[in-house]
């Protein structure tokens, strides 16, 4: 560390020292549910940013007092109601608040309510109530929230997907629905939990994909598969068949049924062939249809 | 690189006459694509088809910044007389050229904000900058890191939070927004490169009555919390002296029961006036984005020739899967098709816009659709070769299902998501004339890289196995490969120094230089 960096460093110690306690100091006496960001651990807010947490027991006193004072103009959800109350989440008070901070002056200078009472008598800890309860309604709007459950997926018809597991879909090809053979389904409804999550295992069966998006959830995981398997035959060699231990563009590892371990740098004249069992799950992306995955699924779900 | 650079600089954006596009130049990477080209393509050629597999490693820097992001850097490094300058989330480095050993390393007290990611740094002769995820623009002293003056520009309580490459034209800073957790306007401010004040602010979507774009809205409210953020550094056209920026998706984001329309300007390329930040032209590649398709990918420009007429291109590889060549001169379509196989629209418009399939929209029973979120390509940006003529983007076929989650009829924020996937990932050449593959690279596992291409014919890339790698440019073979303790994070990028051309980029949380050892 050079010197330069030495001194940033002390800088940053002791300005987020200075900085905490200002935050504090201007702030004044906190009702007892206020946390600030300075205390969190996530890396959402590593400096003095007194961002509020929510405290849910102090949201929920909020929705109560919601509902009896303010609902009527700004909606069930904060989110406003035609021609009467604004958008709540989007309101700059709201926003900047700090369980209370900006919340209270305004209804000191007076608001309407719906039992017609005097805004300005509202209580610290009334208002600090609802700003939590209008906190928690901004939360539920961000995307790293856990943003509700599926409503329902079970929208299909099992016969038509009955008929497409026999038939279009040729699901029947690879997988039965009772026995114990290889590729067998028995009992699938009643494997998961959620049927989004028999939604998801039957498209991408090899579970939680790079294609799981930005915020998107992996998969969950599906019924065992059989290994990926790699035949590798080097140059005038013999060919060597195992289960695919590592494979890209520069190297292929495989594991014999011996157990033992094969390594190449792959050069132009070395043949690798790779067999993967779910390569008709791959292929069948581009043909399935919404309505067939709606409908397999129904009919899925009925396999208990 | 000398300081002639920018005086010459200068005086190429003052004449501002028409010729041939200038090279980027061979002893620096001064902006964050190298040039306001957003080429990514070197004259060099000491490295090269021959010679390349002869690259060996010449030095590493490691960042200890605190973790996290602090210590992974995602911007291109800069490079300016033997210094190389790279930033992550709070924290600017500077770094010796030569040796790899740390000249000085500023960190900036945080008030908070999501800490995602930074994406890079704009220079002139004096400063470096950076933004900061609290929303500051500061302007730091090349020579010793030294903190000039920091101004804010976004208010963190609004869920803005900031990461783009700042680029600095003449007598301008121009700096973007992140952040879409919650329904924002979008903007680029140009700013004074001495004191950080304002000179301008443009909008990516209608704030008040009268703004263009507004009848795509359904009301001012919805318009003006549209989104449209601008992630992505711009580039520029000195000639034409036309900014282009490309805007990120519409608010609220998957769910649009209460954004019917085109929600303008959103997921689109947008030129706008370095001087004045009025708009001139606007080319919307994602028209009502459901998939949270931003177009903030890289505006790639270049001259070429088109029905044997010399044009002005423009060219984007975007996040949808679609690739768009435009006449940046007027934002009117040129080619408009894909560059890997979608499954969401209908075909284009009379604009050379694509038509949203609404069956593919997000559903509460889940809508198989391709790309998936993550995109057929993303923010790391691609390259134009003018040797081949080819424009090079690491793609993704990838499909995930979308799910709405908010079916009401006044969502906000995010009302919905993806989930799960299957992918393949390639590196594909494109000819411009026509959109259409001249090679593929398909690699055995996934990969998402910047790219850079150089007059050697080589282009360089991340790839699986935590590897950088070189292919020839006209053909697609890989020439060359190492592995490195982590993948790509940054783009590659080449200058020379005391006769010798490197090779450099971040991994993780370590810098890399490599070049040709001397015989």
């Amino acid at each position: 560390m050079n010197r330069t960096t030495g001194v940033a460093l002390l800088a940053t110690l002791l300005g987020t020292l200075l900085a905490i306690d200002s935050a504090v100091a201007q702030e004044g006496p906190r009702p007892p549910t206020q946390q600030t960001g300075a205390q969190r651990t996530t890396g959402d807010s590593v400096g003095p940013y007194n961002k509020q947490i929510v405290d849910p027991v102090a949201a929920d006193r909020g929705r109560h007092l919601y509902a009896a004072e303010c609902v009527d103009c700004h909606g069930p959800t904060a989110r406003g109601a035609d021609n009467k109350g604004p958008n709540l989440i989007r309101s700059q008070i709201v926003l900047h608040d700090r369980v209370g901070s900006e919340l209270g002056p305004f209804m000191k200078k007076g608001h309407p309510l719906q039992s017609k009472a005097n805004s300005a008598d509202l209580t610290e800890a009334q208002i600090a109530d609802l700003s939590h309860f209008l906190k928690q309604r901004v939360d539920d709007a961000l995307k790293r929230q856990p943003m509700g459950d599926h409503i329902n997926i079970i929208t299909g018809d099992a016969a038509a997907g009955k008929a497409y597991f026999e038939g279009d879909g040729k699901c029947a090809t690879c997988h039965t629905l009772s026995g114990t053979a290889s590729g067998n389904l028995t009992g699938i409804g009643a494997r998961f939990a959620d049927p989004v999550d028999l939604q998801q295992a039957m498209l991408f069966p090899t579970g939680r994909g790079r294609g799981g998006g930005r915020g998107g959830r992996g998969g969950a995981a599906a019924p065992a598969t059989a290994p990926v398997m790699l035949t590798v035959t080097p140059a005038g060699g013999q060919p060597v068949t195992g289960e695919l231990v590592f494979l890209d563009d520069f190297d292929a590892q495989l594991r014999d049924s011996a157990g033992k371990l094969h390594t190449w740098t792959r050069t132009p004249t070395l043949k690798v062939a790779k067999t993967d069992p779910l390569v008709a799950h791959h292929e069948l992306l581009d043909r399935i249809t919404d309505k067939n995955v709606h409908d397999l699924v129904v009919y899925l779900e009925t396999v208990k | 690189m000398s300081r002639s650079y920018w005086l010459t600089l200068a005086i190429a954006i003052a004449a501002a006459s028409l010729q041939a596009q200038p090279p980027m130049p061979t002893d620096s990477w001064p902006t964050y694509n190298g040039d306001f080209s957003g080429r990514r393509f070197s004259p060099l050629t000491k490295i090269n088809t021959t010679n390349v597999n002869e690259l060996s490693l010449a030095w590493m820097y490691r960042i200890n910044a605190g973790g996290g992001s602090n210590n992974n850097p995602r911007g291109t490094p800069l490079m300016s007389d033997g210094v190389v300058y790279i930033s992550s989330t709070d924290n600017a480095f500077a770094i010796d050229a030569r040796t790899g050993r740390e000249v000085w390393h500023y960190t900036w007290l945080s008030k908070g904000a999501r800490h995602f990611s930074n994406r890079g740094m704009g220079m002139d002769g004096n400063q470096v900058f950076f933004e900061t995820p609290d929303c500051n623009l500061v302007a730091l002293n090349k020579e010793d890191g030294k903190l000039r003056w920091s101004k804010s520009f976004a208010d963190i309580d609004q869920f803005y939070y900031c990461s783009t490459a700042p680029v600095v034209i003449g007598n301008h800073v121009i700096v973007g927004v992140s952040g879409d957790d919650m329904d924002i306007p979008g903007f680029i401010d140009s700013r004074d490169p001495e004191t950080g004040e304002l000179q301008w602010r443009f909008y990516t979507v209608p704030m008040k009555k009268g703004d263009p774009g507004m009848d795509s809205w359904p009301n001012q409210d919805m318009a003006s919390h549209g989104g449209g953020m601008t992630w992505q550094p711009i580039t520029y056209d000195p000639d034409l002296k036309l900014i282009y920026l490309s805007t990120g998706n519409p608010q609220p984001v998957i769910a649009y029961a209460n954004r019917p329309g085109d929600d303008l300007y959103t997921a689109s390329i947008v030129a706008v006036h370095v001087d004045t930040g009025k708009m001139a032209w606007a080319f919307q590649v994602s028209p009502h984005d459901t998939h949270d398709w931003d177009a903030t990918e890289a505006p790639v420009l270049f001259d070429g020739t088109i029905a044997g007429q010399p044009r002005k291109l423009l060219a984007l590889a975007a996040r949808n899967g679609k690739f768009v060549v435009l006449d940046r001169g007027t934002g009117k379509s040129i080619v408009s098709t894909e560059f890997v196989k979608t499954n969401w629209s209908l075909g284009v418009d009379a604009k050379g816009q694509p038509i949203p399939n609404p069956e593919k929209s997000p559903s509460v029973a889940g809508t198989l659709v391709s790309p998936n979120q993550g995109g057929a390509t993303n923010w790391y940006p691609p390259t134009f070769d003018p040797q081949t003529g080819l424009f090079y983007v690491s793609a993704n076929r990838a499909f995930s299902v979308y799910y709405l989650y908010d079916n009401t009829d006044n969502p906000q924020g995010w009302g919905g998501n993806d989930r799960g996937g299957w992918s393949e990932s390639m590196l594909e050449a494109l000819d411009y004339k026509t959109g259409k593959i001249k090679w593929s690279h398909k690699w055995e596992l996934g990969n998402s890289s910047g790219l850079l291409s150089t007059a050697g014919n080589l282009i360089f890339t991340g790839a699986p196995g935590n590897a950088v790698a070189a292919l020839n440019a006209t053909t697609g073979e890989p020439l060359w490969h190492a592995r490195m303790l982590a993948g790509l994070s940054t783009p590659p990028t080449t200058w020379e120094l005391d006769g010798k051309q490197y090779l450099v980029f971040g991994a993780l949380d370590t810098i890399y230089a490599f070049s040709l050892q001397a015989k």
